[in-house]
């Protein structure tokens, strides 16, 4: 569907292109005057983006142009009484008449009739900061901002707006879910402060909070299936058009969110889109293409070498007797019925990889008059992976429109479209395709084969023995996990101006996000039979979700003496959210080639769902600055919730902060290389409801049959305690400019408390309340309690280090930013929690007050025992301890006192209660995956038509539970193993780290340090060289602008980490990140994109 | 959320008048204070799910009280892998197959802490179920009148008995457990339960019994349902066996004289079926048997439980080596023959041929004629008094002759009390095997003042290399009872690890 979509949008872009290109021809009428010009401060700098119309004698406008970078404009003027007026915020409007001339240069001085407003103050437009329910300038912000203007981000070929944030501001973790295309990203605003309800940011575009997680899924509802997981997913961030974005801002502080409540706690990114200028139509056409490496493999045994490790493995647990089913494929035994499965020497992994290839078309038109401003794109996107049948598929449409009614009434509206794909490995019985391919015996065929030895048409896919894995070509090939997402995003607004000042906006938004899912496993993929419930299984859903807000808004402005300013704003907010789904899980379709339900021999299970949610929010904030050297403000929010019972419906979110301009002080007048100095502080609070919607209830289910009747179970108890998680900041910044701006440094501390912290906590399992898994955990139950606490301090520089003198010369800039993030569990009344969501092989999640969130417990790893006499218990001068006979040895035991002994070969883990038994006794904290600190750094060289620009993202002391490790170099199983256990330990007397092969015996295997390591890295994540045509030659082939870029990301990686990628994704538990579960490892690519301007 | 749509509207329409009217910032500023405090706020606010009942929802009608006695006999069928465990394994009837899984791990003496067969979560939520029921259901017949006060007295007494059979499983496996009589509607009820004596567990399941005998019919509308749900029959059986258990036994014997006067009900099936009661289930035999019917969807486990278990040599000589061996309960019956060993029959086999369930189906038998016999033949012959002994040799010559084996002579074997009892165990043993009955005939003898039969009984069961360090454990009586969850214990402070394993 998406195809036919994408061939009509390349012809419909072609079709446009004709037209643009023959309009700008035909616009060269001859006969009318052009006059050209530069705009410049008295002092001789340009000012860009001076609004310069052409007004006829009744002073009404004829036609608008804006001065472009280097102050330059030039405007077809149709007579020369015309007059032309020059603006531009912050500075004395000009009005000149032409009278004949035709270059007209002009000086333009900054107001002093305005002094008093703000934007006036900072000079240039671009320092605006966009704030929850308005903006302010950079000079006056108090809380922690970090802002970010596209064309920071110019060149860098990301396909979702998270990914461009990737390192650019201090104290937000960023991190990249997997390499594949359309894959999810994590974001954690100053670390994870809760544990249930949700560690994402709030995202706002234009104004209005968006749908941003994806949906909720449960993909083993199917209780008889809980091997299979991972169905293809969309993440409804990664539906937005970067090319779009004209601004984001990060809003990290209290003070900063207060004004959005309830839904802020983790932080807001405030995205603002590109709204149609005054002056000339704008058409922009720009295009990247783009080649991805296959990522980097781990070296695993070829099958000669497979076999003789399962062969040791075998024989380590005892196991020679010669026609064990186990051990008859690994021996050369002919008479095997199924001999020629076993003599193979199959490269998985480089079966299922490819050169990955991506593409981008992006048109944009956008322009306006005084009455009217209008800015249209769309956009096409194509990625294939870096594995066979991986990608992604994007289509998006954006119409932002403002009209002005009248002097005081302006309407406006933004809708925007988008239409994605998502095809994604699924992880069937074992794991991904790329998992299996690195784990799979490479002694097994790619195809079937007969008896006699000849490749059939089919691929092999073995009942029985090696058939833990299935074949992973197979999977990747035959396997369809689709999924299709809509997002559709209407907005309207309405703004009137009551008197001076006051304002009054009204605005009205729907957000819509459907996704349908598709997967179908053929039986050549998963080997099935065809009794077997994933036979020609076929799984669709389809969900929706739908978010209506209104939002009204007074505000009102007043400029006082002495650059002071007052202003307040009063607003509510009316949120509903609606959320449905229904899943068909069905099986047995007369063919594979019949992919639709009605084909399906068995429905095996359908499910439907409806949920809503509401928020209803009022609040109020007040800013006071004096003098243009105090400012105040103080912000409230009270928000009512549908998620939490009466007496716990409503909190109130206040915030207060205060900032000093120090360098206003009359002492400082002096320092004339400060241009600013200013210390801000802040305190607020905000709150977190991120639990699943009618908690607080006290519900019962149907479905408990017994004798052919229909009964009626407790599900969950009444909550009559449930409330808001808090969410309380301290924060102090302060942010110096020296030099005349060339240098600037912002500074952060801050300490964010999350009290009341919901999660569910484990109750006794005698109150006789329903578990998730009751042969496995205890039930567990909503509730308030604990604390956690994060605190850090942000450091963000940006140095002009070479300024040109003139347009044109030699430009260097650099920018770093480093974050500093202490997570801590500060209360946990109840003791330890472990999650049962959070495990990882013998890895458990483990939340203990004192830690911070993310600590692993396990043993210390010291080397293997090289002989079985070596195995001896140790006393802690390390001298042997001896049995009672004192002579023999006592051997160090397994868990207990008649546990099997350790053995030649076997890991030695610290005793640290020198009892001679390693068990629980001996688990330490072994690990922390929070980072000491992380950050950016970039720089950007610029000279004449030339641009350099790099970008390196970093971070340091974090560790990594190495999965992929664990599972090739176990030993344990019938799977492949790493070329690294070729180094194990084969005899007595052997001296090495890598412990003997075992199968079916985890002794070596336990939690440990052994997969632990140290996940610091710092990785050359984009470099760009980019290129403008000279206006000469823009000028013979009449086009404005063209420009053209090529980048190449991850292009090297430093870091001491083993695994294919240091970027591990934080996935869904907070506490427990850090675990590299073979997910696609990131690759380097390489980016070709060319911009026009018509 | 009525007023959503409207209140947009208003707001634009307001809008174009308010351009041409005077006192602009009054109306506005008005209409502002109208829209954030308005009505329909809290209807706004007030979600409610749609894929399930809310409290206030449920319990109101008559067929909303049976649903819910209804969902405890269903939490009673997850619990039948336990009672099976709990009741056999740790016997000497059994060997492992393999000693280490979640099955056989309560056959070695020393536990772990995580043990599966320690939870008993699944045996709580009957009891929170019947607590549900006994807090909720008689107040429905103040709402719908079609539910009697007498319909719903069943209903009660349902839940108790329920409740009863589940503490009773309890107390003989942990000791002490805690009490929980309190429904678990609200996080407000403390969860932290710390443990009562089994002296107090076992007089709240003898009221709640006397409760449930009061109201509970003797039989249903249907044979399903006379031997699947609680009836005067099956209080009694429960009633004799928690009084056998304190070693009154007077009172066992009164309420077994109960049940197997009720000839019309109640009579054992013949010997050429002796199978059925396992394979066709809910024989005329059956007292309470747990209901399981693939065709419904209700299947468990048992099987599975009993696979992980071979037929311990000791116990099948039993039926082999003697002069008579037992033909109808031995080999093809309570066992068969597989590759690796004898298997159970009982809860795998349709037939006493090669013919298997195609699910896991049968029936969990709590109580049945020829167990009640048996009980009562236990009570009997621990009263001084011949007459009752002559009919505890009558009552185990009854379930001998249905196997086709001699009859006891009450003139040639000793009527000492002990004597009596070792015979009723032995054939209890060859009865009731792997019906989750033996380790709590063995824990009941020794506990009543034998300890030496199950000492013994589970030292000669064992492998020879094993038998000193099983005689030093389970010397100890405290080791009977199985250790509390590290889950139970972290999840709940006010409870204290049984003394064995501390």
């Amino acid at each position: 569907m998406l195809n036919q979509t994408s061939m009509f949008y390349k012809l419909f872009i072609s079709i446009v292109l004709v037209f643009v290109v023959q309009l700008t021809v035909q616009g060269q009428t001859p006969g009318v005057v052009t006059i050209k010009g530069k705009v410049t401060e008295p002092d001789g700098s340009v000012i860009p983006g001076v609004t310069i119309v052409e007004l006829n004698e009744n002073n009404r406008q004829i036609n608008a142009v804006m001065s472009d970078n280097d102050g330059n404009y030039s405007i077809k003027v149709s007579s020369n009484k015309n007059q032309l007026r020059f603006s531009y915020i912050g500075f004395e409007t000009k009005t000149e008449i032409i009278a004949g001339r035709t270059v007209i240069n002009i000086s333009l001085k900054i107001s002093n009739a305005n002094q008093l407003d703000a934007i006036v103050i900072s000079g240039k437009k671009e320092d605006e900061v966009q704030l929850g329910f308005g903006s302010t300038s950079k000079r006056d912000l108090i809380g922690a901002v970090t802002s970010i203007k596209a064309d920071v981000l110019a060149g860098q070929p990301a396909t979702s707006i998270d990914q461009m944030l990737q390192g650019r501001a201090a104290g937000v973790q960023i991190v990249n879910g997997s390499g594949d295309p359309g894959s999810g990203v994590d974001i954690r605003i100053r670390g994870a402060g809760s544990i249930s309800a949700g560690n994402s940011p709030l995202y706002v575009i234009d104004g209005v909070p968006i749908i941003s997680t994806p949906y909720e899924d449960t993909p083993n509802f199917d209780p008889n299936n809980s091997n299979f997981s991972s169905t293809a997913q969309s993440n409804p961030i990664a539906d937005l058009n970067p090319n779009d974005i004209e601004q984001i801002d990060i809003l990290k502080d209290a003070n900063a969110t207060a004004i959005y409540g309830a839904r802020a706690a983790n932080g807001v990114i405030i995205i603002t889109t590109k709204r149609g200028k005054l002056g000339t139509t704008n058409i922009g056409f720009n295009t990247q293409l783009g080649l991805q490496e296959s990522p980097r493999g781990i070296p695993v045994l070829d099958g000669p070498s497979y076999k003789v490790l399962r062969l040791e493995a075998e024989q380590n647990r005892n196991n020679i007797n010669p026609n064990n089913s186990d051990l008859r494929p690994l021996v050369d035994d002919p008479t095997l019925a199924n001999y020629q499965y076993f003599q193979n020497n199959t490269s998985w992994l480089s079966l299922i990889q490819q050169t990955g290839f991506s593409q981008n078309y992006n048109l944009s038109v956008n322009g306006g008059g005084e009455t009217m401003r209008y800015s249209f794109s769309t956009s096409y996107t194509d990625r294939k992976g870096a594995f066979v049948n991986t990608g992604n598929e994007r289509f998006t449409g954006r119409f932002n429109l403002d009209y002005r009614v009248s002097d005081k009434l302006r309407f406006g509206s933004n809708v925007s479209f988008a239409r994605s794909k998502v095809n994604n490995y699924a992880n069937y019985g074992y794991g991904s395709p790329y998992f299996n391919s690195l784990l799979r015996s490479p002694a097994l065929p790619l195809y079937d084969v007969d008896v006699d030895g000849n490749i059939l048409n089919s691929y092999a896919a073995l009942p029985g023995f090696h058939a833990e894995m299935d074949n992973p070509v197979a999977q990747a090939l035959l396997v369809t996990n689709d999924a299709f997402s809509t997002n559709l995003k209407p907005n309207v607004y309405a703004e009137l101006d009551i008197i001076k000042g006051l304002k009054f906006r009204s605005n009205a938004s729907l957000d819509f996000v459907g996704e349908k899912g598709f997967l179908f496993l053929p039986p050549e993929a998963t080997g099935e039979l065809f009794t077997h419930r994933n036979f020609n299984r076929l799984d669709t859903r389809e969900f929706e979700r739908m978010q209506l807000i209104v939002d009204n808004l007074l505000s009102y402005t007043k400029s006082l003496k002495n650059k002071s300013r007052l202003s307040f704003l009063l607003g509510n907010t009316f949120n509903k959210f609606n959320s449905g789904e229904l899943r068909v899980f069905s099986n047995g379709t007369a063919s594979d080639k019949l992919q639709v339900l009605n084909a399906a021999a068995t429905i095996r299970q359908l499910k439907s769902l409806r949920q809503t949610e509401t928020i209803l929010s009022v609040f109020a904030k007040a800013d006071f600055i004096l003098n243009d050297k105090y400012g105040f403000n103080v912000i409230i929010r009270r928000d009512g919730s549908s998620k939490f019972g009466p007496g716990n419906q409503y909190a109130n979110f206040p915030s207060a902060g205060a900032y000093w301009r120090i360098s206003s002080e009359p002492f400082l007048k002096n320092a004339k290389f400060i241009s600013d100095l200013k210390l801000r502080a802040s305190w607020g609070q905000n709150g977190n409801s991120g639990i699943p919607n009618y908690a607080y209830i006290s519900t019962y289910s149907s479905g408990d049959n017994y004798g052919g009747e229909n009964g009626v179970s407790l599900r969950s108890p009444g909550l009559t305690n449930l409330r808001w998680e808090t969410n309380e900041t301290v924060n102090l910044g302060l942010d110096v400019s020296l030099f005349k701006n060339k240098l600037n440094i912002s500074n952060e501390w801050y300490i964010r408390t999350t009290k009341d912290l919901l999660y569910r906590y484990t109750i006794p399992s005698s109150s006789g309340l329903e578990t998730s898994d009751r042969s496995t955990s205890n039930p567990t139950v909503l509730g308030n309690l604990g604390n956690i606490q994060n605190k850090g301090f942000e450091l963000d520089i940006s140095y002009d280090a070479i300024r040109p003198k003139k347009a044109g010369g030699f430009r260097w800039n650099l920018a770093f930013n480093v974050g500093v993030n202490q997570n801590k569990v500060t209360s946990l009344p109840g003791g330890t929690i472990t999650t049962s969501s959070g495990t990882y092989r013998n890895f458990v999640s483990q939340v203990k007050e004192g830690d911070p969130l993310g600590t692993y417990y396990g043993f210390v790893f010291k080397g293997v025992y090289s002989t079985d006499q070596s195995a001896a218990a140790k006393d802690k001068d390390g001298k042997v301890i001896y049995e009672l006979d004192g002579i023999t040895p006592k051997l160090m035991r397994i868990n207990s006192e008649t546990g099997d002994v350790y053995k030649g070969g076997d890991a030695i883990f610290e005793d640290f209660n020198h009892d001679g038994i390693i068990n629980e006794q001996d688990r330490v904290k072994i690990g922390n995956a929070n980072p000491d600190f992380f950050g950016g750094f970039s720089n950007s060289f610029d000279y004449k038509d030339f641009g350099v620009r790099f970008f390196i993202q970093f971070q340091y002391g974090n560790d990594i539970i190495n999965g992929m490790r664990y599972e090739l170099e176990s030993m344990q199983f019938t799977l492949n193993a790493a070329t690294s256990v070729l180094n194990r330990w084969r005899k007595q007397g052997d001296i090495t780290n890598m412990p003997r092969a075992l199968r079916n015996d985890g002794r070596n295997n336990v939690a440990s340090t052994r997969w632990i390591e140290d996940g610091s890295y710092a990785r050359l994540k984009y470099l760009t060289i980019s290129y403008r045509l000279p206006k000469s030659i823009l000028q013979t082939i009449k086009l404005r602008d063209v420009s053209m870029f090529l980048t190449g990301t991850n292009l090297i990686t430093f870091t001491d980490y083993t695994g294919a990628d240091p970027e591990i994704g934080l996935g869904s538990t907070p506490s427990f990140i850090g675990v590299d579960r073979g997910l696609t490892p990131q690759s380097r690519s390489y980016t070709l994109g060319i911009n026009v301007k018509f | 959320m009525l007023n959503f749509k409207p209140m947009f509207l208003k707001n634009m329409n307001s809008i174009n008048k308010i351009i041409s009217y005077k006192h602009k910032l009054l109306f506005i500023s008005l209409l502002t204070i109208t829209l954030i405090f308005g009505s329909g706020c809290e209807k706004f606010l007030e979600q409610y799910p749609q894929d399930s009942l809310t409290e206030q929802q449920f319990f109101r009608t008559k067929e909303d009280a049976n649903a819910a006695i209804i969902s405890v006999y269903d939490q009673l069928q997850d619990c039948v892998d336990k009672f099976l465990v709990w009741g056999e394994v740790r016997a000497d009837l059994t060997i492992p197959v393999t000693r280490k899984n979640d099955y056989t791990w309560p056959y070695e003496l020393t536990y772990q802490t995580d043990l599966w067969a320690s939870r008993w979560g699944d045996v709580y939520q009957v009891i929170s179920g019947a607590n549900i029921v006994i807090l909720r259901v008689p107040p429905i017949t103040q709402l719908d009148n079609r539910l009697t006060k007498s319909e719903s007295d069943v209903i009660l007494a349902e839940a108790h008995f329920l409740r009863a059979l589940a503490y009773f499983y309890l107390v003989r496996t942990f000791g002490d457990v805690p009490l929980v009589l309190e429904a678990p509607s609200t996080d407000q009820i403390n969860f932290n339960i710390p443990k009562s004596t089994a002296a107090v567990i076992l007089s709240q399941i003898e009221s709640d019994l006397n409760i449930a005998e009061a109201s509970l019919p003797v039989q249903y509308d249907s044979n399903l349902k006379t031997r699947g749900r609680a009836t005067k029959g099956a209080v009694n059986s429960l009633k004799a066996d928690v009084f056998l258990w304190q070693g009154k036994y007077e009172q066992a014997a009164a309420e077994t004289k109960k049940v197997i006067d009720n000839k019309a009900l109640y009579e054992l099936v013949i010997g050429a079926n002796w199978f059925d009661i396992f394979s066709v289930k809910n024989t005329r035999e059956g007292i309470f048997e747990i209901q399981f019917d693939a065709l419904q969807r209700e299947t468990n486990s048992l099987s599975n439980v009993a696979g992980a278990f071979l037929v311990n040599s000791s116990f099948s000589k039993l039926f082999e080596d003697s002069a008579n061996p037992d033909k109808v309960r031995g080999l093809d019956a309570t066992y068969n023959t597989a590759t690796n060993g004898k298997i159970f029959w009982k809860p795998v086999g349709l037939s006493t041929a090669d013919l298997r369930r195609a699910a896991g189906d049968a029936n969990f038998i709590v109580y049945r004629l020829a167990d009640v016999m048996l009980m009562r033949a236990e009570a009997l012959s621990h009263l001084d008094d011949d007459a009752a002994k002559a009919e505890a040799v009558n009552l185990l010559n009854i379930v001998r002759t249905r196997a086709n084996l001699p009859a006891y002579d009450i003139n040639t074997i000793s009527t000492d009390s002990n004597t009596l009892v070792d015979l009723i165990l032995n054939e209890r043993a060859m009865e009731l095997s792997m019906e989750g009955k033996r380790w709590f005939d063995l824990v009941r003898i020794g506990k009543n003042g034998r300890p030496e039969v199950l000492i013994d009984k589970i030292v000669t069961s064992r492998l020879v290399s094993e038998r000193a360090l099983t005689r030093a454990r389970v010397a100890d009586p405290r080791s009977w009872y199985l250790p509390f969850h590290r889950d139970e214990l972290a999840a709940n402070p006010s409870l204290v690890q049984n003394p064995y394993y501390r």
